[in-house]
């Protein structure tokens, strides 16, 4: 199973921390000039020909010189309040939307005139719960094989022929 | 409890004539529409700091496929959900990058690095969005 994305257990080439880098002061263009279109569209038009201008680099070091600036330049013209989409972790309006547990549609309250009332949403729900139920009996299956394929006894020892 | 609300309606317009007046000469239209809406025809509802719009498998893909037609670098013709970003529509690792900036931009939530890198094709983009936003209708 593959790590999740934020947890960085390999090393990043260094194309993809170009790539990176890139997205980041992008932001940081939505960040000073955000409201403006014209001039952040400007402004992430001067960024990317500053990036296009040494895509062709081949000198490795030089390359890596050159992305330990861009670093530098956009630490140093960090923002002082960064951007976050509202519902995001840090935005404004995060956790603001609460979720009632799906449990409470499931209680007794319900009438049968009720039930009669709207079949289609009370038998579609009961077969979602079937699915769920026949998914994770095949989840489970699938554990027992696994746990099943682990080797339980030792290798038997070679004959030593004389 | 529209016949409760209809019944005090109308006992408070039968009280006060002029509210009266002023109701009888309004249509019916004028009076069950917003008053944004009433004001300039052109507004649009603007959701702000609420809940997201809802979305289906459709819905989802045809947004997908609408952001990436309105890139200028590809070709809307030769885009479809099965094309891959390098191969098929000539995209590099930049353009890459300011295509699911403008996927954050219209869905509204942040994609981390790490996932945006494995987006081959608008497929991957429809199955991450569906994953994340729990669509599966």
């Amino acid at each position: 199973m593959d790590s999740p994305a934020w947890m960085f257990t390999k090393a990043l080439s260094h194309r993809q921390k170009v790539c990176r880098l890139y997205k980041r002061c992008l932001r940081e263009v939505d960040n000073w000039y955000g409201g403006d279109n014209l001039e952040v569209r400007f402004q992430k038009c001067i960024i990317r020909a500053r990036f296009d201008a040494n895509s062709q680099e081949i000198d490795t070091r030089k390359s890596q010189i050159l992305l330990a600036d861009g670093c530098r330049q956009l630490w140093e013209k960090r923002h002082f309040k960064p951007f976050r989409f509202a519902l995001d972790p840090g935005g404004s309006s995060f956790d603001r939307e609460r979720e009632s547990p799906d449990e409470i549609v499931d209680s007794d309250q319900w009438t049968l005139a009720e039930k009669e009332q709207f079949p289609y949403y009370f038998n579609t729900r009961e077969q979602r719960k079937k699915e769920l139920l026949t998914h994770w009996a095949k989840i489970e299956k699938a554990w027992d094989a696994e746990i099943a394929a682990i080797q339980t006894e030792l290798p038997k020892a070679k004959e030593i022929s004389k | 409890m529209f016949r409760v609300i209809a019944s005090r309606a109308a006992t408070c317009a039968l009280r006060t004539v002029p509210v009266a007046k002023h109701f009888s000469t309004l249509t019916k239209k004028q009076v069950l529409t917003p008053l944004a809406v009433s004001i300039n025809k052109n507004t649009t509802q603007i959701r702000q700091f609420s809940a997201k719009a809802p979305l289906t498998k459709k819905t989802l893909e045809e947004r997908i496929i609408l952001v990436l037609s309105l890139y200028d670098k590809i070709d809307a013709k030769k885009l479809t959900m099965d094309s891959d970003f390098t191969k098929d529509l000539g995209l590099d690792s930049l353009d890459h990058v300011e295509v699911v900036m403008a996927i954050e931009e219209e869905f509204g939530f942040e994609i981390p690095d790490g996932d945006a890198d494995r987006f081959k094709t608008p497929r991957d983009i429809f199955q991450y969005i569906a994953d994340k936003e729990d669509v599966f209708e």
